[in-house]
């Protein structure tokens, strides 16, 4: 368990700008100061290609047109720049994805969240990801 | 049955006469004398033809309760498809609203009530999600009742609840006419032809592209609907295999049943017209005609 980053550079991709909004702002109440967005998945995959742009997690979501989040958690994993940057689904139902997930997985993907999630729920995948000490953290929410 | 005849006068035609031509295979004649292996060899034929109108007949059976069971199954596939833009729509909104709730709790008043007024907006959106859902899924399979219907309203409701495929296949839909439309119909059958006809028209499309929609009312009481895609069309020899059942053009992804169950919703049920047509310059065009109802006591 290593100590809790808040300075980690995180990446929200999701095109539904409200629920992307409702992300960053779970993150910013958690206390993360370095979250970086991405409105289309194409805005996404060049961010992820991009050896400029530092990025530890990528939270994104999965239905988006071409590429779609599974593009880019492919593109992601086997990009050596983002050796140990973590990767976490956003999907919106569990049952019928069943198979996306195990193909997910297949791809690496360090965890999944179900759409609609509390606060707490994100607080505590992301923690789980990075391998953080629960409640060691100083964050407003969650 | 055989006949046994000492002479050649019954000929076939005055049988036939005497037992209507639907029996036609259901005898034949010997002429006397005749010998056992002619007898033997007539009693062959005849079984034969008879085990062979027998399995052709169990065949038939089957092939329509396949028919039934992959309409069936068309109808449920269409519906999943629908399902799943329904799921990941509302995924969205109830996540608009938990976190719009959630993060409100501790802001200002003049910030929970702005959250208050975007969880409003939502959960409205939900719900009339949800009543275009109910429209397309209630009555389902039942006898079809005909009622008056706006067709530009159903036509946009369909399009506003396919939103997520459209997104999906980075579909733009474009109403490009739109007369008031009124019909005599049932609304859920003639939904589902529209619903169909947008997933053609999405999969005709490799990568981005458009869909026209023509709402017209012709001056010959008729109304015509066209629904065009940007795609390769369809060879013109294939334009009217696609309507036969089980024919697919889209490989695996088709059942080939889409267009047979829309032609027979409209040209059986509604007694209109569906043809498919290619565009002059690109993709093809699915025209529908029905009999206009009642423009003018409604329209006003």
């Amino acid at each position: 368990m290593s100590q809790v980053d808040l300075l980690l550079p995180i990446l929200v991709v999701d095109d539904d700008a409200m629920v992307r909004d409702i992300v960053i702002e779970y993150l910013n109440s958690f206390g993360f100061q370095n979250v970086i967005e991405a409105k289309t998945s194409v805005e996404a995959l060049k961010m992820i290609q991009s050896h400029q742009q530092n990025i530890g997690l990528v939270l994104s979501d999965w239905d988006m047109p071409t590429p779609t989040g599974l593009d880019l958690l492919k593109s992601f994993k086997s990009n050596s720049i983002r050796q140990g940057a973590k990767f976490i689904m956003i999907t919106s139902q569990k049952s019928v994805e069943r198979i996306k997930i195990a193909q997910a997985a297949s791809f690496g993907v360090d965890a999944y969240i179900v759409k609609p999630f509390r606060a707490h729920t994100l607080k505590e995948k992301i923690w789980n990801v990075m391998g953080w000490t629960k409640g060691d953290d100083n964050s407003k929410a969650g | 049955m055989v006949f046994v005849t000492a002479n050649h006068d019954p000929r076939i035609e005055s049988i036939n006469v005497k037992l209507g031509e639907d029996s036609v295979d259901q005898w034949d004649y010997l002429n006397k004398p005749f010998t056992k292996s002619e007898i033997i060899q007539k009693s062959r034929n005849f079984l034969a033809l008879w085990n062979l109108k027998e399995q052709q007949s169990i065949k038939d059976q089957q092939l329509k309760e396949l028919n039934n069971l992959l309409s069936d199954h068309e109808r449920k596939n269409m519906l999943a498809a629908i399902s799943r833009g329904v799921s990941h729509e509302f995924g969205n909104i109830l996540q608009q609203i938990i976190g719009k709730a959630e993060l409100s709790v501790n802001k200002s008043e003049a910030g929970m009530k702005e959250a208050l007024n975007k969880i409003l907006d939502a959960s409205q959106k939900a719900s009339d999600i949800l009543q275009r859902f109910k429209n397309m899924t209630e009555n389902h399979q039942s006898t079809s009742e005909k009622e008056l219907v706006n067709v530009n309203e159903l036509i946009k409701g369909t399009i506003d609840l396919m939103e997520h495929q459209f997104k999906v296949h980075q579909v733009k839909v474009c109403v490009i006419k739109n007369d008031p439309v009124f019909v005599n119909a049932d609304p859920t059958a003639l939904m589902q032809v529209f619903v169909n006809l947008f997933i053609n028209a999405s999969h005709a499309m490799v990568g981005a592209g458009q869909v026209d929609v023509s709402l017209i009312n012709k001056a010959d009481g008729q109304s015509l609907i066209v629904i065009r895609d940007y795609g390769p069309g369809v060879k013109s020899e294939e334009i009217e295999k696609v309507f036969e059942p089980l024919y697919t053009t889209k490989g695996e992804k088709g059942t080939g049943l889409g267009l047979p169950i829309c032609r027979e919703i409209i040209e059986i049920e509604h007694r209109g017209h569906l043809t498919l047509k290619n565009h002059p310059d690109k993709g093809l065009m699915v025209e529908i005609l029905l009999p206009t109802q009642g423009v003018k006591d409604v329209a006003s």
